[in-house]
């Protein structure tokens, strides 16, 4: 097997509140190739963001990654220099935030954001990079692109400015896009005008696609693999497929009977009772433990390893059975028409 | 028959821009924006309509003119048969009550839930000195939120809490009416999950009905009875929520359900509309909907089409091409 373009191996990253020390992200490990497609899901303050952060090393100030390994195209990230870490990084991934005008520079024409990797990065001529920058403006589906490459962001509707943001992205020919919720904002008839987008960008150029939501639908349609976020770990990881139909852990369970499905209509939806765990307080026994349903005495005394189950991986004592312990009624009137365990 | 308890009737909200002295001098127009323009829409007594379309569409205007936040440029409404008008009385007002999208700016951060709560009752009359306190301690468990939520401060509240305290808020006032705009869309979706459940146990125990505007379409369907999906200041299909999901006649509607993300597996992303939606025009020719519509003919850029019956059924859609 080759080398994947992306591999991190145990990653640790702590944050410094005001509250104390955050273990934000408390050993996560993935490897992405050329053409996978990779969704991270998870609540608020699970640490999907942060991850992508500290693969990039755009952490904020107060925050660290204290222990872990990340390789990118087969070298050690920790080997490199500042600047070398940099080129290597920005040469292999680009990347599309959820905000585009607070990623775009206000004050600079959007064609000449484009082309700006391509002429300082890739040593292009003016001419060359302009053209490019056409080009993939044209490539994301930005109608007139000649016309509006001397427009400001300011200029531009929201589905516009995240094309452009996918452009710059696209500028330095990477092999990995890192995608954090890059169609939140965005109405879902320009939801699906992007995601098929990136879809065709896959196909196309084998680009590999990291994409970080908490839009369950949103990784169904675009994405082959799905990790569940829990509490800075992933709690289960696998092909989409076979999760979206058998999830081997509580919490997937619960978020896939919570998602509301456009195909279904239902009395009621279940909601996950309760907090997330708070990450400042060390963690003894499971952190979803306080909301499952299936919890046992070993669960609130020893935290599960992500270990291999008959369809995926999940961090889950009960990984085998926990559908068993589901008490009758606890998602009752919400499951009709929904097969889905 | 009064089962019908807020009906609009051609109901418009024109935003008129500010004008220059040369402007007025030269006797232009001012620049006119209808938001909403010739809306119908009937509520019928404890149903849910889920108002769904494009962020510009006039959605959120539209529920902000049926409470009254903004006073309408044309049309009527009518609130259990009786017409109003802009001036809305007391009681009209407490009729219709709102939920807002954003629960962090929509409460006051330097005011106790309690005492926001009793100054709302208090001035509204619906409670004296002596039971005020008593009628808040029952909004909190109405809401499921603690007793011990009533001397606290919004700020020390997570956004689905706060919510709830937004949803007492309304609530407060023993409304008939709730609209609901875009409840739920800040809202992780385990937590919005459980403000849904909440609204509709509400809307059941205390007999009310909802208007829930929301781009969310997947959430719309779970809580509606009927859908009404509007484009452009207009109303381009309506009916019960299984017929238009089921069978949805508009060329819009079927473009906009066609892209929204499903949980099926295997499913693959329909066609979306192509472009986005147009920026409101003072005026149009013919069709709203015809620089993306797939089916336009010539005859679209001349008519403007009006809401029709769709079969026998309870479903009627504006398209001259039905």
């Amino acid at each position: 097997m080759s080398t994947p373009l992306l591999s991190v191996r145990d990653l640790h990253v702590e944050i410094d509140t005001s509250r104390g020390l955050l273990k934000a992200i408390r050993g996560v490990s993935l490897d992405v190739n050329a053409g996978d497609s990779l969704g991270i899901v998870g609540e608020s303050g699970s640490g999907k963001s942060i991850t992508l952060k500290a693969i990039l090393g755009l952490l904020p100030k107060n925050a660290r990654v204290t222990s872990g390994e990340i390789h990118v195209d087969g070298v050690d990230l920790a080997t490199l220099s500042e600047k070398a870490r940099r080129a290597l990084l920005s040469e292999k991934i680009g990347i599309v935030f959820q905000d585009a005008i607070a990623a775009l520079n206000p004050v600079m024409r959007i064609g000449v954001q484009i082309a700006e990797v391509p002429h300082r990065r890739l040593g292009w001529s003016k001419e060359k990079s302009h053209a490019r920058a056409i080009e993939l403006m044209e490539l994301v589906g930005i109608p007139e692109a000649e016309k509006r490459f001397s427009l400001y962001p300011h200029q531009l509707s929201g589905g516009l400015r995240q094309r452009v943001a996918i452009a710059i992205a696209l500028s330095g020919n990477p092999q990995l896009i890192f995608c954090d919720e890059p169609t939140t904002a965005l109405d879902v008839t320009i939801q699906a005008q992007v995601l098929r987008l990136l879809m065709e960008l896959r196909v196309k150029e084998r680009t590999g696609l990291v994409f970080v939501t908490h839009d369950l639908a949103v990784v169904n349609e675009i994405c082959d693999e799905i990790n569940v976020m829990y509490a800075g770990r992933f709690v289960e990881s696998g092909s989409v497929a076979n999760t979206f139909q058998r999830p081997s852990h509580p919490y997937t369970y619960s978020l896939l009977k919570s998602a509301p499905d456009v195909d279904h209509q239902s009395e009621r939806l279940f909601s996950i009772s309760g907090e997330t765990a708070d990450l400042t307080k060390p963690v003894t026994g499971c952190p979803f433990a306080p909301r499952c349903f299936a919890t046992t005495q070993l669960c609130s005394e020893n935290e599960p390893a992500l270990l291999a189950q008959a369809s995926s991986f999940s961090a889950c004592h009960h990984a085998s059975n926990f559908t068993e312990k589901i008490p009758a009624g606890h998602f009752s009137q919400g499951t009709q028409g929904k097969a889905r365990s | 028959m009064s089962d019908i308890v807020l009906s609009a009737s051609n109901l418009s909200k024109h935003f008129v821009g500010k004008q220059s002295l040369i402007g007025k001098l030269r006797g232009k127009e001012p620049l006119s924006v209808p938001a909403v323009d010739g809306v119908d829409l009937s509520m019928p007594a404890g149903s849910t309509i889920g108002l769904v379309g494009e962020s510009g569409c006039g959605k959120s205007t539209l529920g902000r003119t049926l409470v009254g936040l903004y006073p309408s440029s044309g049309g009527s409404l009518s609130l259990f048969d009786r017409q109003i008008g802009n001036d809305r009385s007391l009681e009209e007002r407490r009729a219709v009550q709102m939920i807002f999208q954003d629960p962090y700016s929509s409460l006051n951060p330097r005011m106790k839930v309690g005492d926001m709560l009793e100054e709302i009752l208090l001035f509204h009359k619906l409670a004296d000195k002596e039971s005020v306190q008593k009628r808040c301690v029952e909004l909190m468990e109405l809401v499921g939120l603690p007793v011990t939520a009533l001397q606290a401060y919004p700020r020390q509240f997570s956004g689905g809490q706060r919510q709830r305290i937004g949803i007492a808020r309304a609530l407060a006032l023993e409304p008939k009416i709730l609209i609901a705009d875009e409840a739920v869309s800040a809202l992780d979706v385990s937590v919005q999950a459980s403000i849904v459940n909440l609204l509709q146990d509400l809307k059941r125990d205390l007999g009310l009905t909802m208007l829930f505007i929301s781009h969310n379409i997947a959430i719309v369907r779970q809580v509606s009875d009927r859908i009404a999906v509007m484009y452009l200041g207009r109303i381009v299909e309506e009916g019960l929520t299984s017929e238009v999901f089921n069978n949805p006649q508009h060329p819009y509607t079927k473009l906009l359900l066609g892209s929204v993300p499903k949980m099926t597996p295997g499913s693959k992303l329909g066609a979306a509309p192509q472009g986005e939606l147009p920026t409101i025009q003072a005026r149009y020719e013919g069709c709203r909907f015809q620089s993306r519509c797939p089916i336009a003919t010539s005859a679209c850029a001349t008519t403007d089409p009006a809401l029709i019956q769709i079969g026998s059924k309870d479903h009627q859609a504006a398209c001259i091409n039905l």
